[in-house]
């Protein structure tokens, strides 16, 4: 049986109802298997997908992968297998397969964090951060892996030391895009990669707003940093709508295109995130205050803020994207000075460099 | 001994060519033997025409020979010698002591300006020979002191003068003026990017590399062309290592304690910026010695070329290696590279949106790592001014380049003093282990370095370049110890720094 659903799984198109076709047709897995004409016309399997299948059927395939899956680690969750996360149940094309690198699946509280892979600073610091915060609270962070925003969230969680899901749009041992190799390596460590293709599965466009669904079925809540209005971003918190997740959205600014799909969905009822503390707060129903603070955030503690620091960051607070001219100007200081001051406000993860010569303050919980 | 010598250039040194010359009867032909290019075989016409031209015509077989025979010789600056063999041959002019003759002869016997007066300058000097120069050079070879030159307009005045006729103009040795140019850009001129010009004085006193980021239209070429007038003028030795390389080349003087500033586009041959070709000719990065070298466009360089520019900022000399030879050109610059921070240019600027995908950022953003990359110590962001800070910053009066100077000035002296018996100049120079042991951290300091440098990743280069930097911010101010103050302000120009929005 479980062969059976890896190759359904392999030749596409197939998802979990097919068992219920399969069970209500009263289709036996041995005839599938063989590649009985009839069987597999009840089962509504024709076309090219049939023609995959029995190519898959007749070279072995579903023994090598079996094999590739031992010697690479990784694991193999059927439906209906106690391991395989319920969440997925909700979905309405709950995938047949699960493959599964690192550890396994962190329990409890899930939170997806998605968004655009262009995003802004302000973008990726509160990915950053709310990842980083809700993995001291002991939260999972689910996102996609990709550039900007996941990127950002997985980062984020791996910095505390937290769990992240990385769900691939590829075949779980093609890391994609390949600059975050390292990265995937490190989520690998305490969490875990996941994913329902078969193995080597290269990057196609269509791949990945399938791969949505399973963030979506898999988190309890589902937070949009930054999204524009036509965004996987946005598809996965309509699926994550669709399957009663709370959707979340971080506000941005209404004249950014980036952040117009993840505004829109505040205006259509979406709970706009304000504050990460809460919210982190809220997902973990521990007190705020008892979290550490963000990773590498804060002044250490034989250095408190010097003066000019407390006033460059009292300025940075007001009003972002400032250069070195308009805090020196603003706080009648040097330059020097401001420089001083944004080079250890920097360091200590207050300060961020939010595009070229200009400065913001970082998203903080605590004043 | 041959009294009639003229010179080659081999690099920046100038070899003497002794002119010999055999006349004989049978039909007219001249011929030139001992490796002579294509230029020196043509001076055959032009020596004939200026001698003509004073109704001295040429009869029968000439040979000339230039010796040693197995230099190659090249140019054109041996028509003058080669013209007073023939006459000396002639019986025409009396040669009575060793000289030696440089020049490019116009068919109407007029002189022309030559490239390498200054290095043929140096070997007269040494072997104690007086010095014919056309009048186009005089002035670069004024500035060579203790050398006995005589300006030369005509060929006429030259026989004249060697008949005893006629007197030629001695060259009258001159100093070079020890006041400062006028600053072109000058700092007072940019408006706002105070940041910015912090990094440059830093990088002037310290002489570190810098690479500055920023979209199209921030004022990255205006702040590097700013920089070369806020090092401190060309000191005598100096400036003759820069005179060396422009008459080597033949390009005019201007200011001669003017830093140079050479811009290179991204296109750029290796050959053309390193030196090289058939006569080892020296290469951008040698013209900007002493000076600075721009590269706009960083990324677009190609990697061969960034590559073989490692080599020379190391040392600050550059090897030309060819099948004809091998030279040895100076070659310490100040770089300056600036770059876009994507393809578009607009990545994280607060009015324009960035076009790039995010692969192709990346992409863009690899081409920037590489050797080259170790050798820059301020990584600086130029911010692109709304027209709404343009406006505000147009009424403020920011320090002028003078000012500037004065402070990296009394930084390279305090460098100077404290590197000088290490046998270094400045701090940028200093290599990782004498850093190490030399650049003491007081006991905060070294706590606050080690605790950041975990938090912001610092790689132990990363840490040196911060330790440097500090050092150079502790010298302009004065300061004899390094504390977090100039720590902290370094790590603002810190590796990475430039652009973490993408992280």
């Amino acid at each position: 049986m479980k062969k059976g659903m890896l190759l359904l799984n392999a030749c596409g198109g197939f998802d979990a109802t097919i068992l219920d076709v399969a069970g209500d047709r009263g289709i036996s897995w041995e005839d599938i298997l063989a590649g009985s004409c009839a069987a597999l016309d009840r089962l509504g399997m024709k076309g090219a997908p049939r023609e995959a299948f029995l190519k898959l059927v007749s070279s072995g395939w579903c023994e090598r992968e079996i094999d590739r899956c031992d010697g690479m680690g990784i694991g193999l969750i059927f439906f209906g297998d106690p391991s395989f996360p319920s969440m997925l149940g909700d979905l309405c094309d709950p995938p047949l397969v699960l493959y599964l690198g690192g550890k396994a699946l962190p329990p409890g509280e899930r939170v997806a964090v998605v968004g655009t892979r262009k995003c802004t600073s302000y973008g990726s610091s509160c990915a950053f951060d709310l990842a980083s915060m809700l993995a001291g609270a002991g939260v999972a962070v689910v996102s996609g892996g990709a550039w900007g925003i996941d990127g950002a969230a997985h980062r984020g969680s791996v910095a505390s030391g937290g769990r992240t899901v990385a769900v691939m749009g590829t075949g779980v041992d093609i890391f994609y895009p390949s600059r975050h190799a390292s990265l995937f390596r490190e989520i690998m460590e305490e969490g875990a990669l996941l994913g329902e293709l078969p193995l080597g599965t290269p990057p196609r466009p269509w791949q990945f707003p399938r791969r949505n669904r399973l963030i979506a079925g898999l988190c309890s809540r589902c937070v949009v940093v930054e999204a524009p209005k036509r965004s996987g971003a946005v598809l996965t918190a309509r699926l994550a709508l669709e399957v009663g997740r709370e959707v979340w959205a971080v506000p941005g600014r209404i004249t950014d295109s980036v952040c117009r799909g993840s505004n829109a969905l505040i205006s259509d009822g979406a709970m706009p995130l304000t504050d990460i503390g809460e919210f982190a707060a809220l997902v973990s129903g521990r007190q705020g205050e008892l979290f550490p603070p963000i990773q590498g955030q804060g002044a250490p503690a034989n250095f408190p803020l010097a003066p000019d620091e407390t006033e460059v960051l009292r300025i940075l607070g007001e009003k972002g994207d400032l250069t070195v001219d308009n805090i020196a100007t603003e706080g009648k200081m040097s330059a020097a000075a401001v420089l001083r001051a944004l080079g250890a406000l920097s360091a200590y993860g207050l300060a961020v460099s939010s595009g070229p010569g200009r400065w913001s303050a970082r998203v903080r919980t605590r004043a | 001994m041959n009294r009639v010598n003229g010179v080659t250039l081999r690099g920046i040194e100038a070899l003497k060519v002794e002119v010999e010359v055999e006349m004989t009867g049978g039909l007219f032909a001249i011929s030139v033997v001992g490796l002579p290019d294509a230029t020196v075989k043509e001076a055959r016409e032009r020596v004939r025409a200026a001698l003509r031209s004073l109704g001295l015509s040429v009869k029968g077989r000439v040979a000339v020979n230039l010796a040693p025979a197995d230099i190659p010789k090249e140019g054109a600056l041996i028509d003058l010698p080669i013209a007073v063999g023939i006459a000396h041959a002639m019986g025409e002019v009396r040669v009575t002591e060793p000289a030696i003759f440089m020049g490019e002869l116009a068919l109407d016997g007029r002189v022309r300006r030559i490239r390498g007066a200054v290095p043929a300058a140096l070997l007269a000097r040494k072997l104690g020979f007086p010095l014919f120069i056309p009048e186009g050079n005089a002035r670069e070879v004024s500035l060579v002191k203790g050398v006995t030159a005589w300006k030369v307009g005509h060929i006429r005045q030259l026989f004249a003068h060697l008949k005893g006729a006629a007197q030629l103009q001695a060259l009258e040795p001159r100093e070079e003026a020890e006041e400062n140019p006028d600053p072109d850009p000058d700092f007072s001129d940019i408006k706002g990017q105070a940041a910015a010009k912090r990094a440059l004085e830093i990088a002037a006193a310290g002489h570190h590399n810098v690479l500055l980021t920023g979209s199209p239209g921030s004022g990255k070429t205006l702040l590097a062309r700013a920089l070369k007038d806020i090092l401190p003028p060309l000191s005598d030795e100096e400036m003759m290592e820069v005179l060396l390389v422009r008459s080597t080349v033949g390009l005019p003087l201007d200011s001669s304690r003017h830093r140079p500033f050479r811009a290179i586009h991204h296109t750029s041959s290796t050959i053309s910026v390193c030196g090289g070709g058939t006569n080892l000719r020296p290469g951008e990065i040698s013209l900007a010695h002493r000076g600075v070298l721009f590269l706009d466009e960083f990324t677009e360089f190609r990697r061969d070329l960034l590559e073989s520019l490692r080599q020379p900022l190391e040392d600050g000399f550059i090897s030309v290696s060819r099948a004809s030879g091998s030279v040895t050109y100076p070659a310490r610059v100040l770089l300056v590279a600036a770059c876009n921070p994507c393809p578009c240019g607009f990545l994280g600027d607060p009015r324009e949106p960035c076009r790039c995908a995010p692969s192709a950022v990346d992409r863009y953003r690899r081409k920037m790592s590489g050797p080259i990359l170790d050798r820059i110590d301020l990584y600086v962001t130029v911010p692109r001014l709304t027209p709404d800070e343009l406006v505000r910053f147009e009424g403020q009066t920011g320090e002028c380049s003078a000012g500037v100077r004065e402070r990296v000035l009394r930084a390279r002296k305090i460098q100077w003093e404290r590197w000088n018996p290490l046998g270094f100049q400045c701090n940028a120079e200093l290599p990782e282990r004498a850093l190490r042991k030399q650049v003491k951290l007081d006991p905060d300091g070294r706590r606050f370095l080690k605790d950041v440098a975990g938090r912001v990743h610092l790689s132990g280069r990363g840490i040196s370049r911060v330790l440097k930097v500090a050092r150079t911010i502790a010298d302009l101010a004065g300061d004899e110890g390094l504390t977090t103050v100039h720590l902290a302000e370094a790590l603002a120009f810190r590796e990475g720094s430039d652009l973490p929005w993408n992280r």
